[in-house]
């Protein structure tokens, strides 16, 4: 029994809406194996018939198991890899130069689903501002209740470890726990977990300095990524920096950014922000270790 | 660009060639670490790999003594070595760092992991063009 | 050293800290990554035919086993067994070759059980090492040894049994 492509169908905007993360054509014998077992489980013949059972009324809570499955160990660590070079070999250093007398650095990672991007944050943070004294305070947040808490709790499994987790970074920053790793007390105590809705009012807010907002807007239609944008806006520092995902962007959407190039990557700052200094882009710490003997 | 791909076991080797083939590269095998170093040493500079993945439990040599023979000899200092093994425990991923090998990757893994991995070395084909 | 975790005198009355759920993710862990959801798809008519012409579905007729040792603070086994049409699959799809000799389903089957085994013993106390794995034909016989777990899992329409048994 293969999985018909309506229920593939079903699934794959199922877990755009839910997660950012796109299954293209092709990859239905990754649905049927991911859910063959939660059919078993559910008790139904196959996966189709698992499918049919999500459409119906009774079936969200199904739907939430089915979103964790397919989105284990499809997010990465250091995801996308530019983002995270700028941050540390450029963005840090230029924050610390600042007058800041609370010598402290405040980043949102919205939409923090299962916390890889907070968790990376934070070891980038450990490695490369807290040792100067600095502190640096991470906001998560997520819509779903499920992803608050799988990021506050840290714990991975060996695959999702497996992606893209830089060896040295890994030993350095978790423990093993039963069959996966646990992320360390230092990295947990820099992060703060909530659930928040992007496209409603927000709750009172900190002044962030960098606001990580990736692969999220592409699923809001333009009127709602105006008002996200401008909410945003206001909760970040007007020297500040907003990163979104490769293939979004402010513009035509929302005049009050301007973009400024760090490297190979694009940041999006507010309008009249003061040009970023143009510092080379520093190898992460941990990442690309090769060469030295 | 070559890979070495050192592991006792046929099958893995079977599925990390396929995997490294599928990124750009010609494979090379190796059952064990001493295998592997006659491999190595039978390569003129410019055939020499790039990479090298190394099972940890081999018979004859296994793979952290593999690492720390290799890490000794300058001809190989361009060489990135990957530990590809079911060891998973937090001592043995320092143990083996500590001898020298550049990244770590725990059996089982998919092919997304090990493109990761490659990405992460510098060694994935859009960087390579670059 | 702390009374909680101090090792007992006897060996295997040290209580092994294998959880059924723990070995089920591993072996669905190693199952969905090694010969599944991979890197490309079973081919689809193999999957069928070989599927429906295969009428057995008890591996006690024609058994497949591979055992691999613990040692050291913890001792015991990790086995897995299957049918031989089923290692044979496997075999054919690990190692892409058509026709399967003795040594490849060893190879196949060694290595799973392999890979199975350093994520066990990850889970026991240490320092332990793992043994070489042992590739034979007929059902696994548990000797003296007492069982911890065991977990099921449906590999294309086969079944396969996954277990860890520690030295008494």
């Amino acid at each position: 029994m293969t999985l018909s492509p309506e229920a593939f169908r079903f699934v794959a905007d199922l877990v755009r809406r839910e997660s950012a993360i796109v299954l293209e054509t092709g990859k239905e014998y990754l649905v049927d194996s991911r859910l063959r077992s939660l059919a078993v489980a559910a008790g139904d013949a196959d996966v189709n018939a698992y499918v049919d059972r999500l459409r119906r009324p009774d079936g969200a809570r199904e739907k939430s198991k089915v979103v964790e499955a397919m989105t284990t160990n499809e997010t990465s660590w250091f995801r996308d890899r530019e983002p995270f070079q700028a941050l540390s070999g450029t963005i840090f250093q230029e924050l610390m130069q600042r007058p800041n007398a609370s010598r402290t650095i405040r980043i949102w990672s919205a939409a923090c689903s299962s916390g890889q991007e907070a968790y990376t944050i934070a070891m980038l943070a450990a490695e490369h501002v807290v040792p100067l004294g600095w502190r640096v305070e991470i906001v998560a947040t997520d819509l779903a209740q499920s992803m608050v808490d799988r990021t506050r709790e840290g714990r991975y499994s060996q695959l999702e470890i497996g992606r893209g987790m830089p060896a040295p970074l890994l030993v350095k920053y978790f423990q093993r726990e039963g069959t996966g790793w646990k992320v360390s007390d230092q990295l947990r105590s820099m992060v703060r977990v909530q659930t928040l809705n992007l496209a409603a009012p927000y709750p009172p807010m900190p002044v962030f300095d960098i606001v990580f907002l990736r692969n999220v807007l592409i699923y809001f239609d333009a009127a709602t990524k105006k008002q996200v944008l401008g909410r945003v806006r206001q909760v970040l520092d007007p020297q500040g920096y907003l990163f979104l995902g490769g293939a979004e962007t402010t513009l035509g959407i929302d005049d009050s950014w301007e973009r400024s190039t760090i490297g190979r990557f694009t940041v999006n700052r507010p309008r009249g922000a003061v040009a970023a200094p143009t510092v080379g882009t520093a190898p992460l710490s941990g990442l690309a270790a090769r060469k030295v003997i | 660009m070559r890979a070495l791909v050192i592991d006792d076991s046929r099958a893995m080797r079977m599925m990390i060639g396929r995997l490294l083939t599928q990124q750009g590269f010609e494979i090379l095998q190796a059952g064990d670490g001493q295998e592997a170093l006659d491999v190595l040493g039978a390569c003129e500079p410019h055939e020499l790999p790039v990479l090298c993945t190394v099972d940890w439990n081999m018979p004859v040599m296994d793979g952290l003594t593999f690492v720390q023979s290799a890490r000794k000899r300058t001809e190989l200092r361009d060489l990135t070595l990957m530990m590809v093994t079911t060891e998973s425990e937090n001592h043995q991923v320092v143990r083996a760092l500590a001898a020298g090998a550049h990244e770590y990757l725990i059996k089982p893994f998919t092919a997304e992991a090990m493109a990761d991995k490659l990405d992460l070395l510098g060694l994935d084909p859009s960087r390579r063009v670059a | 050293m702390t009374t909680t975790d101090a090792p007992a005198d006897a060996l295997g009355s040290t209580p092994a800290a294998v959880s059924v759920e723990d070995l089920q993710q591993i072996a669905d862990d190693v199952w969905a990554t090694f010969l599944d959801a991979g890197d490309v798809p079973p081919p689809g008519d193999d999957a069928g035919t070989d599927a429906e012409t295969d009428p057995e579905t008890d591996p006690g007729t024609d058994a497949v086993h591979s055992a691999i040792a613990v040692l050291g603070s913890w001792e015991g086994q990790v086995v897995v067994e299957c049918s031989r049409t089923a290692a044979e699959r496997m075999a054919r799809q690990m190692l892409m070759v058509t026709d399967v000799t003795p040594a490849d389903l060893d190879d196949t089957v060694g290595e799973l059980v392999n890979v199975v085994g350093g994520n066990v013993k990850s889970l026991v106390p240490a320092p332990s090492s793992l043994g070489l794995p042992v590739t034979e034909a007929g059902r696994w016989v548990a000797g003296g040894a007492a069982p911890v777990c065991s977990v099921h899992l449906d590999w294309a329409g086969h079944p396969v049994t996954v277990s860890v048994w520690s030295a008494a």
